[in-house]
């Protein structure tokens, strides 16, 4: 009997298949947020694990060279004292100066109490988790959304727009650190998507406020278009360069990509400029924006990306020091 | 890939603000594909960029750190599939696969079969069909991230294949 199926049917069921599964798949937009957190730890872990090593390699020698002259000459652990049950004395006990973590308020710590919440970066109105803890309550009046998710993710999103007209937000799902929340905007001619805000919670507790993390266009449609990345080093005042994509939904016009450089934390523009996208015939365009910091950010710098209006959309970028 | 080849001269922070760019979206859904677990997919792809991170004075090159990442991946996924299998184990059975209602068109259930039948598969044919079929590796490519010569790779592809086409066929 003749199969049903030849090699090269399996091989395109297969191929589109595997395509269609993954793109059903979309990863949490906070993935970077998480690498870098996992970085600074392993960096944190090595400062203290360096040292130790070293010290406990001079130890070693130190005591192979003390050890050595007896070892050659016969008189070593024989003079020693035994112990009950034949076994030799121990050696008495080195100074253990090894601390089991960073210093108080660093990032993956533990604060609050509560060893369940640890310390981590985050993007809006707070440069982290922990500063959220200690000001958001006392803060209320500046920062009345922060126990609703929802206002809180609408607050963050206009705070760079600047443009809180139609804009709403309704919970897209959870994620294991907090809340994602879908942000659109109402238009004319319908509900458009403007970013996935990423929120976790200050403190445990149902009123507990929420911070954003991240915000980011991955993980729903083609059509949203803020899209925050943190900017690993500002070289002071240097220019850094902003490269990515863009992607136009709707019509033929041009689009502008309006790009700003931010403190974690912080409603300050270090840093403002457009990149304009002429499309043409082509649904995708790259764009390319130098920036140049008014001033030295105090720490890491918030990159922010998007689009003139709702019809274009800021699909990726990456924000880099100029190469000398 | 313009975005990688530009993080050349980069430090290990920039590279990988680029590779991540460029790539994780891309290795979750490999990953995925390979461990059917989303959030385990995530996980093990933060694990390579963050080896990627404390290797990149010795890889440097922004087309060897690609290999890198899928390498790595390729291994840590394989190495969360060995623990699941040990905990599956001294599991309760879960109830078989079944198509749900709204699946009644003929491909889909192709497609929901084709997919059962690659979960079933040993792991080195399922990477193997995974990176050629998905990723769109050639043999030298599956080989290096897989760690294998090139002749297994066939062998491991040809296996998968034929398994997967005795499935389909055997409804």
């Amino acid at each position: 009997m003749a199969s049903e199926y030849d090699d090269r049917d399996v091989e395109r069921l297969l191929r589109a298949t595997l395509r269609e599964e993954a793109d059903r798949l979309h990863p949490a937009g906070d993935g970077l947020t998480r690498i870098r957190e996992r970085v600074v730890n392993r960096r944190r872990w090595r400062t203290w694990l360096t040292p130790l090593v070293a010290l406990a390699g001079a130890a070693a020698v130190i005591a192979a060279v003390v050890a050595a002259p007896s070892y050659l000459t016969g008189s070593g652990s024989k003079d020693r004292p035994a112990q009950p049950g034949g076994q030799p004395a121990p050696a008495s006990p080195a100074p253990s100066p090894t601390p089991t973590q960073g210093p108080p308020g660093s990032l993956g710590t533990p604060y609050g109490g509560d060893d369940n919440l640890r310390d981590m970066l985050t993007v809006w109105p707070y440069p982290s988790r922990r500063i959220g803890y200690e000001r958001a309550d006392a803060e209320a009046q500046t920062y009345p959304n922060l126990s609703r998710p929802d206002l809180t993710a609408v607050d963050f999103v206009a705070s760079f727009v600047g443009d809180k007209q139609g804009l709403s937000a309704r919970r897209y799902d959870a994620y294991p650190p907090g809340v994602r929340m879908l942000v659109v905007r109402e238009t004319a001619t319908g509900e458009v998507p403007v970013s996935l805000v990423y929120l976790v919670r200050v403190r445990l507790g149902n009123d507990a406020p929420y911070v954003v993390v991240g915000a980011s266009r991955a993980g729903i449609t083609d059509q949203d278009s803020l899209t925050i990345s943190p900017l690993p080093t500002v070289p002071g005042t240097a220019a850094f360069r902003v490269t990515g994509l863009a992607r136009r939904n709707q019509g033929l016009a041009d689009r502008t990509v309006i790009l700003q450089l931010r403190e974690p934390g912080s409603t300050e523009v270090l840093a403002q400029q457009s990149a304009p996208v002429r499309f043409g015939e082509f649904a995708l365009r790259t764009w390319t924006a130098d920036l140049t910091p008014l001033q030295a950010p105090r720490s890491t710098g918030v990159v922010a990306a998007w689009t003139s209006d709702a019809d274009g959309m800021v699909q990726e970028f990456v924000a880099a020091p100029t190469a000398p | 890939m313009p975005v990688v080849k530009r993080v050349e001269r980069l430090d290990a922070d920039a590279a990988l603000t680029a590779l991540y760019t460029s790539h994780y979206r891309q290795l979750v859904r490999l990953a995925a594909l390979l461990l059917d677990d989303l959030s385990t997919s995530e996980e093990v792809v933060q694990d390579a960029y963050v080896r990627m991170h404390g290797s990149w004075h010795r890889i440097r090159d922004p087309e060897a750190a690609v290999g890198y990442l899928r390498t790595t991946v390729v291994n840590l996924a394989r190495s969360r599939l060995r623990r699941r299998m040990v905990a599956q184990r001294h599991a309760p059975k879960p109830m078989p696969d079944a198509p749900s209602a709204e699946h009644g068109a003929l491909e889909r259930l192709e497609r929901d079969r084709l997919l059962l039948a690659m979960r079933r598969l040993p792991a080195r044919q399922r990477e193997c069909l995974v990176l050629r079929y998905y990723a769109d590796l050639s043999e030298a490519q599956i080989a290096e991230a897989m760690g294998i010569s090139p002749g297994a790779v066939k062998s491991h592809a040809s296996r998968g294949i034929a398994a997967l086409r005795v499935s389909l066929e055997a409804v």
